[in-house]
């Protein structure tokens, strides 16, 4: 092949992925003096930060009933205890230093009075200290665009990473890129590749991501050879948008934020009501009720659709209390808006309940991290989303936030550094990754084969009803044969209209596809093999929890192509924290 | 529909490409009137000319409206529809700059009626007359 | 629109990179209740015309990167109700990559030469910023913009005058609020066309983030009279 089908670039530090940690990356690697590319899937401004209500979970000791080990009690306790405590107490400490980040970037913190932010509750908090700015994750995404771009990170847009180019001893050399735009591929040397796309949203039927979250990163770090870590947990929210179609999907928050609940741990959130009227969730937590964790509320919500007492729509009913309407506007006027638009005025002045359902968010797993962003292959960095361990198996609402500041800065931080060691790929590397384009390219000039739209429809109805809400063994095993014929049979024909290079977006999808069915494969596997049900992981067939075998993690690795799990400890605050590529000492 | 005195809330932006651009019709109907302002008294004076400056008073041979088209109700309606219109509208603008909170919907809608009123008066008038 | 029925929908195509021009191609789409024209689009791409570039991200117009025109009018697709007849076109007047995609490149330079981050006189502290609960909501209000680029795409004197746009005077107003900020932002809004705006107010009415573009402007202008400015520091 011509040497002009991979354009080379040069950078110490490429960051996959735009929103909130893929930034705070580039922001820290900047600031050690590092040259800093970023790509973006598509424009920059695509990305889950963007979607989310940007509400931050941080002890800044305006609560004086809250403190750090509160904080990290909360978490533990909603990650169902598994979490890397190592990683939540660094969680939970450096929160309040990224928040005062934020604010030097130009994001406002709510407040009541002009030195006290506004702190309100958020779900399985047990304490109020939910930060919130007016203009949600919009603004936290762009105040930290508008910092990138000045310190001197270079965007680019349209921009896929499709896998990583390592050189023999499997370091990290560099990324193997595709120029949407232009069709184009490009390979860039770097010293230090940090994997920020995001998560896993979009192998569900119903999710509340934005279309460029396919695990693109997880899959591509997977492939590598790093370790993933509780990929078998996946969140969903509990209430979305049950229609029209355009919206389905669409978080609505957490019930706590329809009631008195939101302003005082003692009152009382929104109400789920099935089609009979009864508040079900007593049925699961009647301490905590609808204020509870997600894994709880949207497990509880998807049964009693699965046992016929949902609506005609898929749903269930939420009943607000209409005294908090006026707070809630004020609040979260975006909110209140899409409501008003797809729910009708009555709704969205609090005056009747309105339909919600349960709806994938967020992928509480991903790629394994040490407390410095560092996967389990050299020159390879994760954060945010795509990485995993801070959250255990549920994570709490509002601890995103801080994580894609925490973690995206150490990972950032230490790319920078590490990205000074690094050597240039060798010619082997770089022929394996042109190989690799080849490959690719291929799909644009076969003839016949199936569509990728209509495969990544399959591949997200199967995600949803067997590796979904509800899971048992026989689903699980039969979606992993399924997900197996999709990969031997459908992927390699897949075909697309045109050969045209330029933003070909089912070309896109059919690359797209192939991350889609790792990752949906390491989850499929890692969720057989969990035989207990835990946070948002529930096994029909093992509906209880199994502290005495399961109070573990599950590391999955792709061994002979398939992924491969092992069970270890925990990594607590008290064990010595494993070293990057070793086994916990137990 | 509710009706006790309620809360405002955000409006619905779904229907964007429906209705009209008010924000458009009302700045061409400006620039609009504005050149028809300009273009009466570009014509006026000229004809005024031609009446007193000797040279200039073959102009009237080849067109002898120069002089009088200013008599004629409909070109007069719309001289003082367009210079009512541009005076509101303009005051209008100012008004905004200021710090005013008008309606734009509202505002416009009276701009418009009151350049109406106005040349509806000199066309009915006219006539009579 | 409420009922079934059959669309019928003219798009935009082009490939500058395959030398294909720029021309409508026409499809029939069945109407779904409460469609917007991204399920529209999206439907076309899926069913019809799998070649069909165009962009979306969250669906639910926080991305802003799904704007387009349809029938004249700059809109976000995943929020505009889909319509009997439709034209839909990509956002003018950016250069387009194909069909409905388009570069913002230049925006993305003008932002940049702009330094659109808080420019501190001394580093944070490290303790909590002290801002006016009002002062808070209004620059969390400017901080709402999704840079979607209708206003800029619908603005009458962006077309005709040296005016950049309204999303750039947003982004200038929401740093000139924040007490923080020391860049020169009244004079930077000045030179990037703050005196053209005609005052139309188009950009209020098709703000998907309900901002007034036109309202911070003008405060911007009343800043200017009352409050003139020295050369490189702020009012």
């Amino acid at each position: 092949m011509s040497e002009d089908l991979v354009r080379i670039e040069r950078t110490d530090v490429l960051v996959a992925g735009c929103g909130g940690a893929g930034m705070r990356a580039a922001i820290e690697a900047r600031a050690k003096g590092a040259s800093v590319v970023l790509l973006a899937k598509g424009p920059v401004r695509a990305n889950h930060t963007r979607m989310s209500g940007g509400r931050y979970n941080v002890v800044t000791g305006l609560n004086p009933e809250d403190s750090v080990d509160h904080f990290f009690r909360d978490t533990i306790t909603g990650g169902a205890d598994i979490n890397n405590q190592v990683l939540a107490r660094i969680l939970v400490e450096e929160a309040l230093d990224r928040a005062y980040d934020l604010e030097s970037y130009g994001l406002v913190w709510e407040r009541k009075t002009p030195a006290d932010y506004l702190v309100v509750g958020s779900g399985g908090g047990s304490r109020l200290r939910t930060l919130g700015s007016f203009d949600e994750g919009i603004g936290v995404s762009e105040v930290m665009l508008h910092r990138s771009l000045r310190d001197g990170t270079v965007i680019r847009e349209f921009q896929m990473l499709v896998d990583v180019v390592q050189d023999d001893d499997r370091r990290v050399v560099g990324g193997l890129v595709l120029d949407l735009a232009r069709g184009q591929w490009v390979l860039y040397k770097c010293g230090a590749l940090i994997i920020a796309t995001g998560g896993t949203s979009q192998l569900y039927e119903t999710n509340s991501g934005p279309a460029i979250n396919t695990g693109d990163g997880i899959a591509i770090a997977y492939r590598a050879g790093a370790e993933l870590i509780d990929i078998e947990h996946m969140q969903f929210i509990p209430i979305a948008f049950v229609y029209p179609p355009s919206i389905k999907g669409y978080t609505l928050t957490e019930p706590q934020q329809y009631g008195m609940r939101h302003f005082d741990v003692k009152g009382e959130p929104g109400k789920l009501l099935n089609t009979k009227g009864e508040r079900f969730i007593l049925k699961h937590d009647p301490v905590a009720r609808e204020g509870g964790t997600r894994d709880v509320l949207a497990r509880a919500i998807m049964l009693e659709i699965l046992e016929g007492r949902g609506t005609p729509e898929g749903g269930v009913w939420l009943e607000p209390d209409s005294r908090v309407f006026e707070a809630f506007l004020h609040e979260r006027p975006i909110y209140a808006k899409r409501i008003l638009e797809n729910y009708g005025e009555r709704a969205a002045r609090f005056e009747e309940p309105f339909q919600v359902m349960p709806s994938a968010l967020y992928t509480t797993g991903g790629v394994r991290i040490d407390t410095w962003g560092r996967t389990t292959v050299a020159g390879l960095y994760a954060a945010g989303e795509a990485a995993g361990g801070v959250h255990g198996a549920n994570r709490l609402g509002g601890n995103s936030m801080p994580d894609i500041q925490v973690f995206g800065r150490r990972a950032g931080l230490t790319a920078a550094q590490e990205s000074l060691d690094a050597a240039p790929p060798s010619k082997a590397a770089i022929a394996r990754a042109e190989a690799r384009a080849r490959e690719l390219d291929a799909i644009l000039l076969r003839d016949a084969g199936v569509r990728p739209p209509h495969v990544k429809r399959q591949v997200q109805r199967l995600m949803w009803n067997q590796v979904g809400l509800v899971r048992n063994g026989a689903g699980l095993t039969d979606a992993l044969t399924r997900i197996d014929a999709l990969r031997d049979q459908v992927l390699p024909s897949l075909r697309v209209t045109s050969r045209t290079r330029v933003v070909n977006r089912e070309w896109m999808e059919a690359i797209e596809l192939e991350n889609m069915l790792d990752v949906a494969e390491a989850m499929a596997v890692a969720a057989l093999a969990r035989t207990e049900t835990r946070g948002a992981h529930y096994r029909q067939d093992f509906p209880t929890r199994d502290d005495p075998v399961w109070l573990a993690n599950l590391y999955c690795r792709r061994v002979s192509g398939r992924p491969q799990v092992e069970k270890r400890p925990l990594v607590t605050l008290t064990a010595t924290a494993a070293p990057v590529g070793a086994q916990a000492a137990g | 529909m509710t009706t006790r005195a309620a809360v405002r809330l955000p409006r619905d932006s779904t229907r964007q490409a429906e209705g009209l651009l008010l924000g458009e019709i009302g700045r061409v109907l400006n620039r609009w009137s504005g050149l028809v302002i300009l273009a009466f008294v570009a014509v006026h004076v000229v004809g005024q000319a031609a009446l007193r400056v000797d040279a200039l008073y073959p102009l009237l041979t080849v067109a002898p409206l120069l002089a009088s088209f200013q008599g004629d109700a409909w070109v007069r309606a719309l001289l003082f529809a367009s210079a009512t219109y541009h005076s509101l509208y303009g005051a209008r603008l100012i008004a905004l700059e200021l710090g005013a909170r008008l309606s734009q919907r509202g505002s416009l809608v009276t701009t418009i009626a009151a350049a109406l009123a106005v040349a509806l008066r000199e066309v009915v008038v006219g006539a009579w007359r | 629109m409420t009922e079934q029925r059959a669309m019928r929908v003219e798009v935009f195509r082009c490939d500058p990179s395959e030398g294909v021009a720029p021309h409508y191609e026409r499809y029939t789409v069945e109407g779904r209740p409460e469609m917007r024209v991204l399920d529209v689009i999206r439907s076309i791409y899926e069913e019809q015309a799998g070649d069909l570039a165009f962009q979306y991200a969250c669906r639910n117009g926080r991305c802003g990167t799904c704007g387009v025109k349809v029938n004249g009018t700059p809109v976000l697709a995943c929020q505009e109700r889909a319509k009997a007849t439709m034209r839909i076109e990509p956002l003018s007047p950016f250069p387009v990559l194909r069909d409905l995609v388009v570069d913002r490149g230049e925006v993305e330079q003008r932002y940049l030469e702009l330094e659109l981050t808080v420019l501190r006189e001394a580093p944070h502290a490290g303790s909590r910023d002290a801002v006016e609960p009002g002062r808070a909501r209004e620059i969390g209000t400017l901080g709402s913009c999704i840079s979607c680029l209708i206003c800029v795409s619908a603005c009458p004197a962006v077309a005709e005058r040296p005016f950049d746009g309204p999303a750039f005077m947003v982004q200038l107003r929401r740093l000139n609020r924040n007490p923080a900020d020391r860049g020169p932002r009244l004079r930077q809004a000045v030179e990037h066309g703050l005196l053209e705006c005609f005052g139309c107010d188009i950009c209020t009415q098709l703000c998907p983030a309900d901002i007034s573009p036109a309202d911070v402007i003008r405060g911007f202008r009343r800043d200017l009279v009352l409050r003139p400015v020295a050369h490189g520091s702020r009012p």
